[in-house]
């Protein structure tokens, strides 16, 4: 279990976290999202006691971070945003390497991550740099897992990999999530965001939304619709459509989405008034409904909050 | 109408075939959205149509004008958002007061007149990609082909791109982009799945698959 409380850190006159508090519990995954630069990678490196150099207090299973780092690094997996593992190496090297370094047997890794090591294992005399992202991603994190950590800290684990590659990546942390690891990551994925226990969304070193992904979507101030047009996949009526939309008073946004419209509408009494609004232009061949938002929609929602308030 | 299409386009590097047997078509106005795995064949079908690599077999066209976004940054760090506008309005042959205008209006777009002379580099990862996508489009291209333009961006800078590319969309030009990001597939009209050099699947992404979290499974079902 690992306990935040209040994290700050500067760089000079940039204040790049501003009280970080959470608690990550045994067994569960927590999704760190928010812009680039919005302090992420900051607090993955404080929480891998590669920084100390903040304010407030970090507790691992009840020890004191700062205190006792010794003690507590071999109960760490830490994957860093840039690639880490040395391009020299081969595969099977790298992971000789990590595992000896926590006195581990790289075999271990058989039990440890057998998912991605499978995929790995006919590649092992490949040297690192010569692998494709995905496997070099692959590889960060067998070499992150060997030592079997019980808190991992993945910092954009998944960037830039195949959508396969990361269902790998996600049925391979749920395994672990049920062995009880703790689980930090960091993404940009939305669809990864969902299979998380509890979201943490930060914006220029903030905590802005800290919940279950549903209580987030769940605190969207606005109802949002679809729209479309049967029969036309022309993307001229629907920008047509949109400009009338955007407009229109009770329409606060409207925008393309593939072969529909979404309009972000006041509130849910609004709908019948926007759907004669479209009515009007293109008659019996409108459909609109009500849709669930995503979490980018109430990421925006609270973006656009935090802006009017400041 | 078409503006660009492949009829059995096939190529092989060496044993392996990266494209094999792809035939797809664009229509003017209209996103098609390519997904599938690393090493599915996106890259090479994309540069192919580009003209940067030529198929050992199959036809293709392109008609008009191509503005391409490569995988790679492709704007020069060491110069200013002016400069390198200036840059690539030169390579598309525009004419100076031409290029000057349509400056103008893409860094309107963007917002980034206030830092028309900043180098590059000094701008923020998401900024730097949708500069890159307006420089692509700054020829008025007619077909515009996206090499993972939104990888590795946050969510707000990913909806900025995609915003501009349905602007550019809605005013008739067609485009053809790649990307890993599931809920991407539904901002396009249709998709198009690539396995191991072939298109397994196309359609409207919501005849494939309701939401992203059925088309991960859906891309998991071909594997």
């Amino acid at each position: 279990m690992v306990t935040a409380k209040d994290i700050r850190r500067r760089f000079g006159s940039h204040q790049a976290l501003k009280g970080i508090s959470f608690t990550l519990s045994d067994g569960e995954i927590i999704a760190v999202m928010g812009a680039n630069g919005a302090g992420k990678s900051t607090l993955f490196d404080i929480l891998a006691t590669l920084d100390d150099r903040y304010d407030g207090t970090v507790e691992v299973d009840g020890a004191n971070l700062r205190r006792h780092k010794k003690s507590i690094r071999p109960k760490i997996g830490y994957v860093p945003g840039k690639f880490s593992l040395y391009p020299d190496l081969t595969l099977e090297e790298n992971l000789d390497f990590f595992a000896s370094a926590y006195d581990a047997s790289p075999s271990d890794i058989e039990t440890q991550s057998p998912l991605l090591w499978e995929s790995l294992k006919p590649f092992s005399t490949y040297r690192a740099d010569r692998l494709s992202g995905g496997m070099k991603k692959k590889l960060s994190l067998c070499c992150a897992m060997v030592h079997a950590p019980s808190i991992l800290l993945l910092d954009e684990p998944t960037v830039g990999i195949d959508p396969l590659s990361r269902k790998d990546v996600w049925n391979e942390l749920k395994n672990l999530r049920e062995k009880g690891v703790s689980i930090l990551i960091s993404t940009h994925y939305l669809d990864e965001a969902t299979l998380a226990d509890k979201v943490l969304f930060m914006h220029e070193g903030s905590v802005l939304l800290f919940d279950t992904p549903e209580r987030i979507l769940d605190t969207y101030r606005y109802t949002l619709i679809e729209i479309g047009i049967s029969g036309e996949t022309d993307n001229a009526a629907l920008e047509k459509l949109r400009t009338i939309l955007a407009t229109t008073s009770c329409v606060l946004d409207c925008y393309a989405w593939g072969n529909y419209l979404h309009a972000v509408a006041e509130s849910e009494q609004r709908v019948e008034e926007i759907a004669g609004t479209c009515r009007r232009e293109y008659g019996a061949m409108i459909s609109v409904k009500t849709i669930r938002p995503t979490l980018e929609d109430v990421f925006m929602d609270t973006l656009s909050q935090t802006k009017n308030q400041t | 109408m078409t503006i660009a299409r492949t009829h059995n386009i096939t190529k092989k590097f060496g044993t392996l075939t990266a494209v094999n047997e792809v035939s797809i078509h664009l229509e003017t106005g209209e996103i098609l959205g390519l997904l599938g795995a690393n090493g599915a064949g996106k890259t090479t079908l994309i540069k192919i149509l580009c003209g940067l690599i030529k198929p050992n077999s199959g036809t293709f066209f392109v008609q008009g004008r191509i503005g391409y976004m490569c995988q790679t940054f492709s704007l020069v760090e060491e110069l200013t958002v002016h400069e390198n506008t200036r840059f690539y309005s030169a390579l598309y042959g525009m004419a100076k007061s031409h290029a000057e205008q349509a400056e103008r209006a893409l860094l309107e777009e963007l917002h980034l007149l206030n830092y028309r002379d900043r180098q590059v580099r000094h701008l923020p990862l998401g900024w730097r990609q949708a500069l890159s996508f307006a420089i692509a489009t700054i020829h008025k291209p007619a077909v515009l082909i996206l090499d993972e333009p939104t990888s590795g961006l946050d969510a707000l800078s990913r909806r900025r791109i995609w915003r501009m590319m349905q602007r550019r969309a809605a005013e008739g030009t067609g485009i053809l982009v790649s990307t890993h990001y599931l809920d991407e597939a539904y901002y396009c009209n249709r998709i198009a799945i690539m396995q191991e050099g072939r298109v397994t699947e196309a359609g409207k992404p919501e005849a494939i698959a309701r939401t992203a979290a059925e088309l991960s499974e859906h891309l998991g079902k071909h594997a």
